[in-house]
């Protein structure tokens, strides 16, 4: 009974280390995954994500919540979508930080009602604080974007009051109050709260300079120039809002008579700023208007022709530019000067261009959300491109690499050199038990374990004992051959003596070089399993390998080329929208021109008259 | 003459909007040859994903390292060294992103390897800092056995609080 019990205790032991090693195998596998999510390192992520699937239904749900988040960072949302309604439906146990993964993915995507449901599924507990404030601010932000005000405003308040996330979820809900037309005390005292509360970081800074920026076009736009003002004077100059800034504050100073004031920020703007600037070439022609409305007519005019000149030159290089705008480089230049080599949504590229007269021209082109995100497939393409000839080279190799394992293996002399060499272990195993056994009998044997001067020794006795016999057997009375024989014993006995007093330390050597024998003989039987395994197991490098590396290659071959032409399509497509836009800034350019033109023709019409009135008073008078 | 200019005007308009349609949708269409790209690279991906492996490292000597940081309060790891029986060094170098993905329980695949059937010994040396801000190392030295399945080993950085300090732990699977 009780050795019934210890079996079974032993089966159930096994049972349950099989059990805990799979589920650690799991957690090496799950924590694999996150390391290469977290690091955005998508493809990898995918990959592991398939193996991590293989393993059970255990981690399905969350598993489907991950590939959903995926496949949104990789630019795939309609395989997302059908993951996602699936999970709706039937629900899914993943945990709070996938759920969480996810909820960004769709709130950069603008589905709204998916990252409430998202967020909706996360428990708070265990989660890092500033995981929990991203998700109050994307909860706060899709309430604004679905028109849920009051429930906005009740997020953001449970937030804490001076983290950058509660910063933004203000912008937003300011922005959703200048869209509702609200005005009031009520407002100026959300905008005073979301531009104090703030970290003091640079993003915290560039977070207030928008707020300012925001809440001063609005105040202008509702011909509140005063708080306009005030809002516009606290953007910094060193921020990506003043430019827009400068412009606004110009203007403000015009509409309310103040022109000497309007001239410095133009100024600032003109001489800060990059030319192509929209902000900049409007204040071009700001200025010599600011001074006609300050009648300084001949200032005027030099300012007209000094910005007619400047147009000119911009628009021929604008032109010259459009020209070669297929055969220049710069998208190329672009891709080249990104440090991250991955692909997808995720991947941390830096959107502005090497600075050069192409950047500098498409510069506002190259803010638009859209046209970036047509970079960025472009980008997606020559990466993924470049990835497929690459792996197409490295299956040729492969290829090559297996025909060689095969015609090795099969040109194998592996199998005589392994039974060789169990033939020589075996007779070096027959040696060790046969001195094993000697080493057993030398207790009994007097002379045993001698050293070559004493079988030396034992020879010269035999000899010397056969000499005395023979002494005896002719028994001469002239010869006393006791004395030879007490002499021979006395002899034996001295070496007899000796040889037992060494006999300990022969034997202990003995038995220490049979130990370290077997221990060799061990390693060298463990070695010749070794190698016999690695040769039975040798065939798995390169039976069926090729036929597979062929199927692969064909697969390929045939999406490289396909995304080597879409590539090619996606180039031609942005050539296309930035010539388009280069015209649109020719025909502005042309407008400007023509302004600058038109203000010069009549201020010298002006002139002329005046002076032709002026001189006929003259003549008058004379 | 009116006439004709706002006759003139409205067929360049015309002309410039079907243009700016036929951009368009070029660009989706392109977009949607994207999407469908990537899906068959990610689908490919996992093929030779599965394909190398199968190539570089049979099951039957596939033997993979991995690290990992246990909470990391007590110490940040700069870098990690490790031998497998004096030989195959694998060395590498922690970003702080890396880092961070570490200590929200993401475990680094460091190196697949090719293990022979029998013991061997593995060294790891992990540098980095302790929160105190001082250099620190933490060394171990262990054995590991390989049969004929493929081994899974985890290094794994474990905060001890008793002491306030980390250690370096190995497990095998």
């Amino acid at each position: 009974m009780k050795f019934l019990l210890y079996i079974l205790l032993m089966i159930s032991t096994s049972q349950v280390f099989a059990v805990d090693s799979e589920q650690e195998i799991l957690r090496l596998k799950k924590g694999e995954y996150y390391y290469h999510y977290l690091t955005g390192d998508f493809p990898s992520a995918m990959n592991q994500l398939a193996q991590w699937r293989d393993t059970g239904g255990a981690i399905a749900g969350e598993a489907d919540v991950m590939e959903a988040a995926m496949l949104l960072s990789l630019g795939l949302h309609q395989q997302a979508q059908h993951i996602f309604e699936r999970i709706q439906q039937t629900g899914s146990d993943a945990s709070s930080q996938a759920w969480f993964y996810l909820a960004q993915r769709w709130y950069e995507l603008g589905h709204y009602e998916s990252v409430l449901f998202s967020i909706g599924q996360m428990s708070i507990e265990g989660l890092k604080d500033s995981v929990i404030a991203e998700a109050q601010f994307m909860k706060a932000s899709a309430f604004i974007e679905l028109g849920e005000h009051k429930k906005a405003q009740k997020q953001i308040s449970t937030m804490a009051r001076d983290g950058i996330w509660t910063g933004y979820a203000r912008h937003n809900y300011i922005l959703a109050m200048f869209d509702g037309n609200n005005s009031g005390q009520s407002l100026a005292l959300l905008i005073e709260d979301a531009t104090y509360y703030l970290p003091q970081t640079q993003e915290g800074k560039d977070l207030k300079d928008r707020i300012n920026l925001i809440a001063g076009l609005h105040y202008l736009q509702g011909g509140k120039n005063r708080s306009a003002d005030k809002h516009l004077k606290n953007i910094s100059l060193d921020g990506p809002y003043t430019p827009a800034a400068l412009l606004q504050y110009g203007w403000g100073q015009v509409e309310q008579g103040r022109y000497d004031q309007a001239l410095q920020p133009w100024r600032d703007l003109q001489t800060r700023f990059n030319r192509f600037d929209p902000e900049v070439m409007e204040s071009m022609l700001g200025v010599p208007h600011v001074l006609e409305l300050i009648r300084a007519h001949t200032q005027a005019l030099k300012t007209y022709e000094v910005t007619e000149q400047r147009l000119t030159a911009m628009k021929s290089l604008v032109e010259s530019i459009n020209t070669g705008l297929s055969e220049d480089p710069w998208l190329e230049r672009w891709i080249s000067q990104q440090k991250d080599q991955s692909w997808g949504w995720q991947a941390n590229i830096e959107k502005t261009l090497p600075l050069d007269d192409t950047s500098a021209v498409l510069k506002n082109l190259l803010v638009e959300d859209a046209f970036v995100n047509q970079m960025t497939e472009y980008r997606d393409l020559v990466l993924l491109s470049d990835y497929l000839i690459e792996k197409e080279e490295s299956l040729r190799l492969w290829i090559t690499l297996v025909d060689k394992r095969e015609r090795e293996s099969k040109a194998d002399q592996a199998k005589p050199l392994i039974e060789k060499a169990s033939r020589e272990l075996d007779i070096a195993k027959d040696e060790f038990k046969h001195l094993e056994a000697y080493l057993q009998q030398s207790d009994g044997d007097l002379f045993a374990l001698p050293n070559k001067v004493e079988e030396s020794n034992i020879s010269l006795l035999v000899n010397s004992a056969k000499s005395i016999e023979r002494l005896i057997k002719k028994n001469k009375a002239s010869r006393n051959v006791e004395q030879y024989k007490q002499r021979w014993a006395r002899v034996k006995g001295v070496f007899l003596w000796q040889m037992n007093e060494d006999k300990p330390q022969k034997q202990w050597q003995l038995k220490k070089e049979l130990v370290a024998m077997n221990r060799l003989i061990k390693q060298a039987d463990t070695q010749l399993l070794e190698v016999r395994l690695a040769h039975q197991w040798a065939p798995s490098a390169w039976v069926g390998m090729k036929d597979r590396i062929i199927k692969m290659l064909a697969k390929t071959s045939k999406i490289k080329q396909l995304s080597l032409q879409v590539r090619n399509e996606s180039k031609q497509a942005l050539v296309a929208e930035s010539k388009v836009y280069l015209d649109d800034l020719t025909h502005r350019l042309n407008d400007y021109l023509s302004q600058s033109r038109l203000s010069i023709a009549r201020l010298y019409d002006d002139a002329l008259q005046h002076y032709v009135a002026t001189g006929a008073i003259e003549e008058l008078g004379e | 003459m009116r006439l004709i200019s706002i006759l003139l005007f409205s067929l360049v308009s015309s002309w410039v909007l079907a243009q700016t349609i036929a951009d368009n949708e070029q660009a989706s269409q392109v977009s949607q040859k994207t999407i469908s790209i990537k899906q068959s690279v990610l689908e490919l991906n996992r093929n030779l994903y599965q394909l190398e492996e199968d190539l570089l490292s049979p099951a039957t000597t596939r033997a993979g390292v991995y690290f990992s940081l246990s909470y990391g309060e007590f110490f940040e790891p700069y870098s990690v060294n490790i031998t497998i029986d004096d030989k195959q060094p694998i060395q590498y170098l922690y970003t702080k992103r890396q880092v961070d993905a570490l200590r929200q329980g993401a475990v680094q695949p460091l190196k697949n390897l090719n293990l022979g059937p029998g013991v061997h010994t593995i060294k790891a040396i992990a540098k980095g800092v302790d929160n105190n801000g001082k250099n620190r190392e933490l060394v171990l030295e262990q054995s590991v056995e390989k049969h004929d399945k493929p081994l899974y080993i985890e290094l794994k950085i474990q905060d001890n609080k008793e002491i306030q300090s980390a250690e370096l732990m190995i497990s095998q699977w």
